[in-house]
């Protein structure tokens, strides 16, 4: 009688038996009923869970874990924790400002820009003062970004026109091109910014035109869009439960980033980069005109727009 | 020790001195293989990210007492097998709590507690029919591809067990299989 020995038959079923042991233990097992019956068998489940398809957590579902179980465990992000407070009033955008109306003041009438010229002449100067106005928002946005800037959106542009109006208060010989180049400066975004606005993913072009075509604005109750927006079938989830804690955060910083946009709002969420994604909508001063941006939930760095 | 198993003590050092990129890498490490376990163990995909995200916070919650003298990805999965056992339990309670007095238990059939998942349906149902000890061996060794020892290791129980358990599985799931590839012969009510 032969011994049922479940080693060796689940070495014969794995392929794990040294080849010269296969065909002695075969015989063995060959003698045996219940040894070939159950040879079978575990062949047969092997066969059967080796044909089993992987399993993973969609991207979404990942990066909703991980969310969650920073927020549980009370996890701060390093960008954030290291912010310090924004200076209120930026030393380098008012220097770069004083440093225009000492060339404008000393070299300006040697060059006759203020002369006859009339209108004409102011506009070149605004132009002038706009590039280099311009570099120095830049300069200030990227000091606040380097930073970590918790301002509130426009903040730059705003002290920026500060500094220059008072300027323009105590150099009277400059007040008409120091305004001008202020206004300059509100109207344009910064060199900066422009250079943040691309669009590598193609969902959010979708996104755009289902907001425009469903007519979505910040005071819109999401919850009633589900269907139409699951129906897209992007990899993108409604935000429907209410904003999270950094959206308003990162609105500011949209705002202050994506050049045009005037206020945001939180559309939902989607997986971009292996992280984590706030999808936002962002509205320009053109009515109906929108902008959808990903920002990472983390650091609110602006990753991707719509054009 | 294994260059996965030396980066793991690296990043939760790393977690435990405040890098939140650590905590990060060892998600990305982890998360798809202790969601695997325990989506398998439990059949529903919600159970599974819920007994996945449960295992993590609990694991990250005590991160300082892990003495690295086991792989961090062994205490890893045993705190998944163990939150898999827990609601497997909670489960079994609420099902039979919410059974009304009349109910003859042989109607329930073990995988009527989780809708299906994405394994192979006949898979699925013959998984569903195996104990919770069983299963997770099997898993384990079979679907996740974990050594004997390691399997063994985890599970808190001699080799020997953990291989009896497999080829016992094995056994159990191919007769499953084998039921469910059957044609029923149920009786026509014509």
């Amino acid at each position: 009688m032969h011994e049922h020995d479940p080693d060796l038959i689940m070495a014969l079923a794995e392929g794990t038996l040294d080849a010269s042991d296969v065909p002695s233990a075969e015989a063995e097992i060959a003698a045996c009923a219940e040894c070939s019956e159950d040879l079978e068998l575990q062949r047969l489940a092997l066969g059967a869970l080796e044909a089993a398809p992987p399993v993973a957590m969609t991207e979404m579902e990942s990066s909703r874990m991980r969310r969650t179980l920073r927020h549980e465990l009370g996890l701060v992000p390093a960008a954030k924790a290291a912010k310090p407070q924004r200076r209120w009033f930026p030393i380098g955008a008012l220097a770069s400002a004083a440093a225009l109306l000492l060339a404008l003041v000393v070299v300006g009438p040697g060059l006759d820009l203020l002369g006859p010229g009339g209108d004409d002449d102011v506009s070149e100067v605004a132009a002038f003062s706009q590039t280099t106005t311009t570099s120095a928002a830049a300069e200030a946005d990227d000091g606040a970004a380097l930073s970590g800037s918790e301002a509130p959106s426009g903040a730059a542009t705003e002290s920026l026109e500060e500094a220059a109006a008072d300027l323009t208060t105590t150099t009277q010989s400059a007040t008409t091109t120091t305004s001008a180049a202020a206004e300059t400066t509100t109207m344009a975004p910064p060199a900066a910014a422009k250079a943040m606005q691309f669009s590598t993913e193609p969902n959010l072009a979708t996104l755009e035109d289902a907001i425009i075509r469903l007519g979505i604005t910040a005071d819109t109750d999401l919850a009633q869009f589900e269907e139409q927006f699951r129906a897209l079938g992007l990899a993108f989830e409604l935000a429907t439960t209410g904003p999270a804690a950094y959206t308003q955060e990162c609105l500011a910083a949209g705002v202050d980033s994506i050049a045009g946009v005037t206020s945001g709002y939180p559309l939902g969420e989607t997986p971009y980069g292996g992280g984590d994604g706030m999808v936002a909508v962002y509205e320009t001063e053109t009515p109906g005109d929108v902008v959808v941006a990903v920002q990472d939930t983390t650091t609110c760095e602006v990753l991707d727009a719509s054009p | 020790m294994t260059y996965r198993a030396a980066e793991d003590i690296d990043l939760i050092q790393r977690f435990l001195a405040g890098d939140t990129a650590a905590f990060n890498q060892l998600m990305a490490a982890h998360e798809d293989r202790v969601f695997g376990i325990c989506l398998r163990m439990l059949r529903d995909r919600d159970a599974a990210l819920d007994a996945t995200q449960e295992t993590f916070l609990t694991v990250f919650r005590k991160a300082d007492r892990y003495k690295a003298e086991a792989a961090f990805s062994t205490w890893l999965y045993r705190v998944a097998v163990n939150t898999c056992y827990d609601q497997l339990r909670r489960a079994k309670r609420a099902s039979a709590d919410a059974l009304p007095e009349s109910h003859d238990p042989a109607d329930v059939r073990p995988d009527d507690e989780y809708a299906a998942v994405e394994l192979r349906p006949d898979i699925n149902a013959a998984l569903a029919q195996l104990s919770p000890e069983f299963r997770a061996a099997v898993v384990l060794v079979d679907l996740e591809g974990l050594s004997l020892e390691t399997a063994a290791n985890l599970l808190g129980t001699p080799v020997g067990t953990v291989k009896s358990r497999v080829f016992r599985g094995r056994k159990l799931l191919a007769q499953q299989l084998g039921n469910l590839n059957d044609p029923p012969q149920h009786p026509r009510n014509e």
